[in-house]
């Protein structure tokens, strides 16, 4: 399925949405400001007409070039565009399943919240947590877990080394300038928004 | 059938047993590293690493017997052939009836980028067949579906872990 295909499908749940918007595969709650809360429609590799639906939040302060589902799951095991009642079926499903997930997550305490029933055995989950944390003005919480987090990271792995690099330098920033420390975090809210083409809808 | 019940007895006994080999070290958590062999099961003779509790091992196997009775299914609904098409085929089928187990935490065709689980194309990530997840998002296993001749490298298996960001086991499905 294509994303024109999807903002369709979008476009004719929003009713049964109130509060969202619709950018191509995606729908979310509006307004995003440090928390993107969204819907997104993903195809399936080998069949035209099968897709899946994944609810997620995620935190708009860790710097991203696109969408992650980590703290998520998916709406149902799969779905079929020509299936009889797909979308009353997918709208029932996203009132039972999708709304009360999101509507979970008004902000970044909340997030903090959601996050820590995720697994901490992966290392984004670890960073996601320490730099809400350090957003909302959590510092010593902040440090302590990008203190967990460097500690876990294997550096030999590139994108490993990348995020030791960041959460060394956030780290930094926290000890020793909090403006500083604050700045970068809403520059890096600014860079997910604009990498995924939300700027309009702040 | 009490062929397949031994056969299925034994592996568990196998994988345990390497398992307990393990598991007596030095971990207090009696959490270990190991490799066991789902050689009776379904599968081929496959050396798989894994690192979980007995009974995360015990739940691995039953979820493997379950995927490979879902790619014969899925094999035995396209019916005999070879090729990239016919690969195509079966991976549709075998994607179809992971779907129809209904089991939300054995989700089809998840793609993986650097620790993050993102959607189907985005550069540089991989996609594999299907994953079986904790209900915390942990990724308990992948399962690689392979026809023909295509067989699961390490290069690929080291690829799948690196992008999932953790060691776990991936286990090659062949129906």
């Amino acid at each position: 399925m294509t994303k024109k295909e999807f903002e369709k499908i979008g476009k004719a749940l929003l009713p049964e949405l109130p509060g969202f918007a619709v950018k191509g595969h995606l729908l979310f709650m509006l307004p995003v400001r440090q928390v993107l809360r969204g819907i997104c429609f993903e195809p399936s590799g080998f069949d035209r007409k099968a897709f899946y639906v994944n609810v997620f939040v995620l935190p708009l302060c860790v710097p991203t070039q696109y969408l992650y589902f980590n703290f998520g799951r998916r709406v149902g095991t799969g779905w079929s565009s020509d299936a009889p009642d797909v979308y009353s079926e997918l709208s029932l499903a996203l009132r039972r399943e999708a709304l009360p997930f999101l509507s979970r997550v008004e902000d970044l305490d909340d997030f903090i919240q959601l996050a820590k029933s995720f697994s901490r055995a992966n290392p984004r989950t670890r960073e996601a947590i320490a730099y809400a944390l350090a957003r909302v003005g959590e510092v010593d919480k902040a440090i302590a877990e990008l203190d967990t987090l460097l500690a876990m990271l294997d550096v030999k792995v590139p994108w490993q080394l990348e995020m030791a690099e960041r959460a060394n330098a956030l780290k930094s920033l926290l000890l020793h300038d909090f403006a500083s420390a604050q700045k970068q975090l809403q520059e890096w809210e600014a860079e997910s928004i604009r990498n995924l083409g939300l700027e309009k809808f702040r | 059938m009490a062929t397949k019940v031994m056969q299925t007895v034994y592996a568990l006994s196998l994988a345990l047993a390497n398992y307990a080999d393990v598991a007596l070290g030095a971990d207090s958590r009696a959490i270990g590293r190991g490799v066991f062999e789902l050689a009776a099961m379904a599968l081929p003779v496959t050396k798989v690493k894994y690192a979980g509790t007995v009974s995360e091992l015990t739940r691995t196997v039953n979820v493997a017997d379950e995927l490979a009775l879902a790619a014969r299914r899925a094999a035995a609904a396209v019916g005999p052939g070879h090729g990239p098409v016919y690969g195509t085929k079966v991976h549709a089928a075998f994607a179809n009836e992971v779907r129809a187990l209904g089991n939300p935490n054995v989700r089809a065709e998840v793609s993986f980028l650097n620790g993050r689980i993102v959607e189907y194309c985005t550069p540089g990530s991989v996609r594999v067949d299907a994953v079986w997840f904790a209900p915390n998002n942990e990724v308990l296993t992948v399962f690689d579906l392979k026809t023909g001749s295509a067989t699961l490298t390490p290069q690929r298996i080291l690829q799948i872990q690196q992008q999932v960001g953790n060691p776990v086991p991936v286990i090659p499905l062949r129906p």
